[in-house]
């Protein structure tokens, strides 16, 4: 008598639990939208929530000025699952209002060997790689006052 | 013979209105965003002709009984618009559809739902994001994005495919377009295909850093925005992506009545079927009605009946079987509670946030579409 009585209220409970819970959706979806800045701001507070490096370019760890423009070398990417991959790039930005010719040798790895010429001629860019570990120019883009290029290159390190 | 509902409201103007009511308040609420300045005529025109579709639907939905035939109308048109004004707005952005190295470059991509599946084993490995778009700014920004997925996926589960999803509409519409079927028998099992999808792009794109389905097999860049072809290989691309749209989204859904983009191919949607374990709603067979007639398996859309009856899990609560099974044994079901009860309570609360989702998520750009319509009426250009 005890167990079915049990078994009964259970049902009971479980009704009122689920029917709840189907009503709590509707509500539920309305805050998403609702307060959708304040549920961005919780999310971009978790660790995962930034860019990988590979797409973001890597900081800026050079900067070199010159007469009317300047250069600004990232740190290499040689962004993997786990640990690095043995082939990345490295994003060279050159500072400029005007659009320059220029011709620049870079160590973009600071091993303190030339590893290509950055050329910016009639609005085009090049790159001319000067060693092995160097692949050439990957993409390159001109926005907001400057240049950006990724170059190719092999991760030294491995 | 005519079944008879089993919905109170079927029938009922009272009743529907009555239902109607709040949706239209959510509805009115949501889709002005607070603006309601109605000065600008096309915008005023373009807003209650969208509300007054909206409010049309759900109250034959309610009035009729029937659940898909309106929900399908709503999905479809707004899936349309949808595709309208987004490459109406890179026409604007851009000049064109096609994203080149800035975009990249400056992490300006739109983030896609579909992602979602690709950047889970990075975002836990590696703790970063393997997608070239903005994290909190933007349009499609990634933050946005995730919590659309994962407040959907908590909501609705898999009903998000049937009742959200401005690409799911366009296989839902062309799986209508014919009224019979060329080809009558396709395999259930093909839905674990989209499972297998799943898991190899989301392992092939961890271990490359790079969503592959995207950049390699979405059928959508076709309307969407694809690579700039200033490559053979970005070529090759959008051969694939051509040939995939119009395989799997055109011609194969017509001459199946299936959608077999959705059901087959597409990796979210094997990730929002897992997600389906933890949504309250389902819908579920009453064994004891079921009169083994199989209307459902051939019904649906989706390839989740079997041929005894259980829904499987990549159901989209699309409400088509529901609809065609000719004794009732189909419902919108709530999960612990009795399946043979409160019919019209379950299905109301169903019915609440998957409308409220479609009409909110995809309203804007029906509004929109209407007013490029109107625009192209007067200057005979959309842009």
């Amino acid at each position: 008598m005890s167990n079915w009585f049990i078994v009964i209220v259970m049902k009971k409970i479980i009704n009122i639990i689920a029917y709840f819970w189907a009503g709590f959706s509707f509500l539920f979806l309305l805050s998403v939208f609702m307060n959708m800045g304040g549920y961005q701001q919780l999310l971009v507070q978790l660790p995962f929530m930034k860019l990988d490096p590979l797409y973001l370019g890597g900081k800026v760890v050079k900067t070199i000025d010159k007469s009317n423009y300047s250069l600004q070398i990232h740190e290499p990417v040689f962004s993997a699952l786990i640990g690095e991959s043995d082939e990345g790039y490295v994003q060279v930005d050159v500072l400029s209002d005007e659009m320059l010719a220029i011709s620049d040798t870079l160590d973009a790895n600071a091993d303190g060997i030339n590893d290509f010429r950055l050329q910016i001629e009639n609005k085009e860019l090049s790159v001319i790689p000067l060693v092995e570990t160097c692949h050439g120019l990957w993409m390159y883009c001109r926005t907001d006052g400057k240049w950006m290029a990724r170059v190719y290159l092999d991760n030294s390190r491995k | 013979m005519k079944r008879k509902s089993i919905y109170s409201s079927t029938g009922s103007v009272w009743k529907s209105m009555l239902l109607l009511l709040p949706m239209l308040l959510v509805m009115f609420v949501f889709l002005s965003g607070g603006n309601i300045n109605f000065s600008d005529v096309t915008y005023a025109v373009s807003f209650f002709s969208t509300l007054v579709f909206f409010s049309v639907l759900f109250y034959l939905m309610l009035y009729t009984g029937k659940t898909d035939k309106y929900r399908a109308i709503g999905f479809v048109t707004a899936a349309a618009f949808f595709v309208l004004t987004f490459i109406v707005n890179l026409f604007e952005i851009r000049g064109n559809m096609a994203y080149d190295s800035e975009t990249m470059m400056t992490c300006q991509i739109p983030f896609c739902h579909i992602v979602t599946t690709m950047i889970i084993i990075p975002a836990a490995i590696k703790q970063t994001i393997i997608f070239p778009g903005s994290i909190l700014e933007g349009f499609a920004a990634i933050s946005a994005m995730l919590v659309f997925v994962i407040g959907f996926s908590i909501v609705l589960g898999r009903g998000f495919c049937s009742w959200g999803c401005f690409y799911g509409g366009w296989d839902d519409g062309m799986s209508r377009v014919r009224k019979n079927a060329w080809i009558r028998q396709v395999n259930n099992s093909f839905k674990w295909f989209s499972f297998a999808m799943l898991l190899v792009m989301a392992i092939w794109s961890a271990s490359t850093l790079t969503p592959q389905y995207c950049d390699w097999f979405c059928p959508f860049k076709t309307v969407t925005e694809y690579e700039a072809v200033t490559s053979v290989t970005a070529l090759f691309k959008a051969i694939i992506f051509l040939s995939l749209f119009i395989g799997l989204v055109i011609v194969m859904p017509i001459l199946t009545r299936k959608r077999i983009q959705c059901a087959t191919f597409c990796p979210m949607g094997a990730l929002l079927s897992l997600t389906n374990k933890l949504n309250i709603f389902q819908i579920k067979t009453d064994q004891s009605k079921c009169v083994n007639c199989h209307k459902c398996e051939r019904t649906c859309p989706m390839l989740a009946m079997d041929a005894s009856h259980v829904v499987a899990i990549n159901c989209s609560k699309c409400g088509k079987c529901v609809d065609e099974c000719p004794t009732n044994a189909l419902r919108f079901h709530i999960k612990g509670t009795a399946v043979d009860k409160h019919a019209t309570l379950a299905r109301t609360l169903f019915l609440y946030p998957a409308y409220a989702m479609m009409v909110i998520f995809l309203g804007g750009s029906f509004v929109k579409g209407i007013m490029l319509l109107i625009k192209l009426c007067q200057t005979g250009s959309l842009l």
